[in-house]
């Protein structure tokens, strides 16, 4: 008996000692949470190089869909800086606990994705109301989604696609393995997630800018944060010249 | 004869208990009770408790037509390889289901290596369908029904067969009417535990069926996807849920128990 | 016609070889120790074991190649085997109902079985409702209800409680009588055997060392097992109540005084053993308690390292156990005349129909 207690107690120690070294006074640590759209240029160029130029410095990335992650930061409050696919959410965190200093950081357009080969013929936006094409979506509440109905909605072929949704999938990950897997005809994600870096082996439909919805990615400091001088300074590197660089050659547009 | 336990083995069995009735009862008391018509017909209640119970069924029926002859051979064949094979069978028990569902991807899926074949030939997909829904549950439901049915097919005397067989009954006559009867309250056990099991199934389920309402969105799917819009709606779908399994579990625990 | 086996079967290192002759009719006990290999002849002669090699004839024709469900063989089984979740009646209509007996014809076949061979019985009750004789009764129906060529009852006495036995060996020895084709009773009580059967085979590591009739394997047995086994002094009779609570037993060899647990009913049927170790030899006619008392010749002294088995021709006969050395005390030989002496006490006793307490006794056969 003592030994179990004696191992409930010490194990989480033992753990946390080895993993993060969070406890010792040399690192201080950043907690960032990103928009799942924004996994690949955060965790392989922006978070390396900021360590990179901060000693000591660790970035810890909590990724997800936006609206998921506005309700982490909402009921426990961990993340120093949020970084939105979405105002709305930005608007969510804002209202409680607050935020300070929030810019947009980049723009992000959305793109039809088919399996390579476009096995249903995709060449427009239209085409998804064609029947028979299966198309899947993130589901609606999430950023991703809600701006792929709206650009249908712009399209004058709402009603018609979505009598083709197969699935309403819970980000644009999910959508594009999906997509990647070969199991639906189409899908509509970032341009950014199918951008050269991010290295997705799917065909890319373009949808016209008549119709397309520019997603605008807010970035701020979450009030009340453990480190908000730091996630002030990092918010600062995203929308600096390094920033926009990283952020420009993994498919995303300057913000306006 | 009372024999009397130690305080320590109160106290953490107390624990015990808190630790699993604390977030039902958090989840009671959080429940927006003045909101409780309009948060079943937000979050789509009707749709998906209709749904998890016609899948979750179909599931337990395909686990049991599946998983019984499977256990049957586990117990009584002598092949080489069976502790292996007993292994793979009951690996998702221990799998994140997620895992299962990228399996199923991989395998039934359209492009899968079985799923392409059946797609191009037949013309069958099972993504995005209430198939999908009940295959990636089934996936994990079905070893529970193994391991119970094996266990039971152990317990019983093989001379009772035997017995059978020298009374004149052909080996099938003797499953219908000897064995099975016995093996009765593995099966109900092995039964409930893969409905209850099918019934909680999301991670296999989101990732092989995909998530739409009427079709492939369970009780657990829908209370993930209500979770952000609609958390009321959530909790009133989660209560409904454990409402279903507690009841299950409890009607036949019973039975189970009685017979043997 | 009958059974004849000439196998020799497998289980693991442990082999059998059996020849056995059951004749129509006929009941053979099969008698071996633990371990002799009793429930792998079994086995093999009900098909659950496959044969190394040799054959088994039933009724002029072989059946060795035959599936157990078409071997025709009626088995009573040890600890009865019977199905838990049927009804006693199901039970013994199972082997119609498997080979495609209408419902109605089966079932009323079973009751009248079940009737016969277990009155009182609730034939809607489950096995484990019933006491350990009731199920035995039971099974004994359901081995009957296919119409057997061959009769096999495996230790059907084993887990009958003692006070139900002698009704049970009762019925045994009713329906073998009745039962028209070879009986093969597999036992290790020697007193079932010698009681119940026309012939014991006497079956040891696997082989069968002896068979004849009980009192061939009497007069000269072969190993010291069948020594053993037959040694015992067996009495077969009818009871007499005497004045003081003790009862004579008359059998054809000579009476003996037994001391009945309760009152017995003139003219009951009995058999009567007395372990040979319980009789002591007397040079002289001795004085002393022992209400048996006999004065006969010494027949026969088989000396076994430090037991010597002497067999006294006495009405009725009695074989005594004494160590080798009180045998070389009392210069005992062979043609000497001695007093051999028991308690009434040390006889075991089983009442098989009292006429007073087992009505139903009897209603099969005679």
């Amino acid at each position: 008996m003592r030994v179990f207690l004696a191992m409930v107690v010490v194990l989480p120690l033992l753990a946390a000692c080895g993993g993060t070294s969070a406890t010792t006074d040399e690192t201080s640590e950043l907690t960032v949470f990103a928009a799942s759209s924004l996994t690949d240029v955060f965790t392989e160029r922006i978070g390396p190089a900021f360590e990179a130029e901060h000693d000591g410095v660790r970035v810890v990335f909590n990724l997800g869909a936006s609206d998921s992650l506005a309700a982490q930061i909402r009921s426990e409050g961990t993340a120093d800086v949020f970084a939105s696919a979405s105002g709305t959410w930005m608007d969510a965190v804002a209202d409680d606990p607050g935020i300070t200093g929030r810019a947009d950081f980049a723009q992000n357009r959305l793109v039809i994705v088919t399996p390579p080969g476009n096995p249903a013929g995709i060449a427009a936006i239209e085409d998804l109301s064609e029947p028979g094409v299966q198309l899947v979506l993130a589901a609606e509440g999430v950023p991703v989604g809600d701006y792929a109905r709206e650009a249908l909605a712009n399209a004058g072929t709402l009603d018609g696609t979505l009598a083709n949704v197969v699935s309403n999938e819970e980000d644009n990950a999910s959508v594009l393995a999906k997509i990647a897997a070969g199991e639906a005809d189409a899908g509509i994600v970032y341009e950014s997630d199918v951008s050269a870096a991010a290295g997705s082996d799917v065909n890319a439909v373009e949808i016209g800018d008549d119709v397309n919805v520019i997603a605008t990615y807010p970035i701020a400091v979450v009030s009340g944060a453990p480190s908000t001088e730091l996630a002030a300074v990092f918010v600062a590197y995203v929308t600096g010249p390094d920033g926009q660089a990283a952020l420009a050659s993994y498919g995303f547009d300057p913000a306006t | 004869m009372r024999s009397r336990t130690p305080l320590p083995l109160w106290i953490l069995a107390a624990i015990g208990v808190a630790f699993v009735s604390l977030p039902l009862l958090a989840l009671l008391i959080r429940a927006p009770w003045s909101d409780l018509g309009t948060a079943f017909t937000g979050a789509g209640a009707g749709t998906a408790l209709r749904l998890s119970i016609v899948v979750s069924l179909a599931a337990t029926v395909l686990s049991m037509v599946l998983g019984v002859p499977l256990a049957w051979v586990l117990a009584r064949s002598t092949m080489p390889g069976r502790s292996v094979l007993r292994a793979i069978v009951v690996l998702p028990i221990v799998m994140p289901p997620v895992v299962g569902g990228l399996g199923l991807l991989a395998a039934l899926g359209r492009g899968g290596v079985v799923g392409r074949w059946l797609h191009e030939t037949a013309g069958i997909q099972l993504t995005f369908t209430i198939w999908g829904a009940i295959v990636a549950t089934t996936f994990v439901s079905m070893p529970l029904v193994v391991l119970a049915t094996e266990s039971g097919l152990r317990s019983i005397d093989r001379r009772y067969e035997g017995a059978a067989a020298a009374l004149g009954a052909g080996p099938r006559y003797a499953i219908r009417r000897v064995v099975l009867p016995m093996l009765g309250p593995s099966l109900a056990a092995g039964a409930v535990l893969a409905w209850a099991r099918a019934l909680g199934e999301f991670g296999a389920t989101i990732t092989f069926a995909g998530n739409l309402a009427g079709r492939t969105q369970t009780l657990p799917l829908a209370v993930y996807e209500a979770r952000l819009t609609d958390p009321g709606g959530a909790i009133f779908l989660s209560l409904i849920l454990i409402a279903m399994s507690i009841g299950v579990l409890v009607a036949m625990r019973d039975r189970i128990t009685q017979g043997h | 016609m009958g059974l004849h086996t000439d196998l020799v079967a497998r289980r693991g290192d442990f082999e059998i070889a059996v020849t056995l002759d059951v004749a129509d009719g006929e009941t053979l006990a099969l008698l071996g120790p633990n371990g002799a290999g009793k429930s792998t002849v079994v086995d093999a002669l009900i098909g659950t074991l496959a044969l190394a090699h040799g054959t088994i004839e039933l009724g002029g024709e072989r059946i060795d190649m035959l599936s157990p469900e078409r071997r025709a063989i009626g088995v009573c089984f040890q600890d009865d085997l019977l199905f838990p979740r049927l009804s006693a009646l199901e039970n013994v209509a199972f082997g119609l109902r498997a080979r495609k007996v209408a419902k109605a014809a089966a079932r009323a076949r079973a009751a009248g079985l079940l009737e016969r061979l277990a009155p009182g019985v609730d034939a809607r009750a489950a096995p484990a409702a019933l006491s350990g004789g009731e199920r035995q009764r039971v099974a004994l129906a359901r081995s009957l209800a296919n119409e057997p060529r061959l009769l096999l009852l495996d230790e059907p006495f084993a887990n009958v409680d003692v006070s139900a036995r002698p009704g049970l060996r009762a019925l045994v020895r009713e329906v073998a009588r009745a039962f028209g084709g070879p009986t093969v009773l597999i036992a290790h009580d020697p007193v079932d055997a010698l009681t119940l059967a026309d012939r014991v085979a006497l079956l040891e590591g696997g082989r069968v060392t002896q068979t004849g009739r009980p009192d061939e394997i009497r007069a000269a047995p072969r190993s010291a097992y069948a020594a053993d086994l037959v040694g015992v002094n067996l009495f077969v009779g009818e009871l007499e109540p005497l004045d003081d609570g003790a009862a004579a037993l008359r059998t054809a060899g000579g009476d003996i005084t037994v001391s009945p647990d309760e009152p017995v009913g003139r003219g009951s049927r009995a058999v009567a053993t007395l372990k040979p170790i319980d009789v002591s030899l007397h040079a002289g006619e001795p004085e002393g308690s022992a209400r048996n008392v006999f004065r006969g010749t010494i027949a026969e002294i088989a000396v076994d390292g430090e037991r010597a088995r002497v067999r006294v021709d006495a009405r009725p006969p009695l074989t005594a156990e004494v160590t080798s050395g009180s045998a070389a005390r009392m210069a005992l030989r062979v043609g000497d005349e001695v007093w051999a002496s028991f308690k009434a006490v040390e006889v075991s006793l089983q009442i098989e129909d009292d006429p007073d307490r087992t009505p139903a006794a009897g209603t099969l056969g005679r």
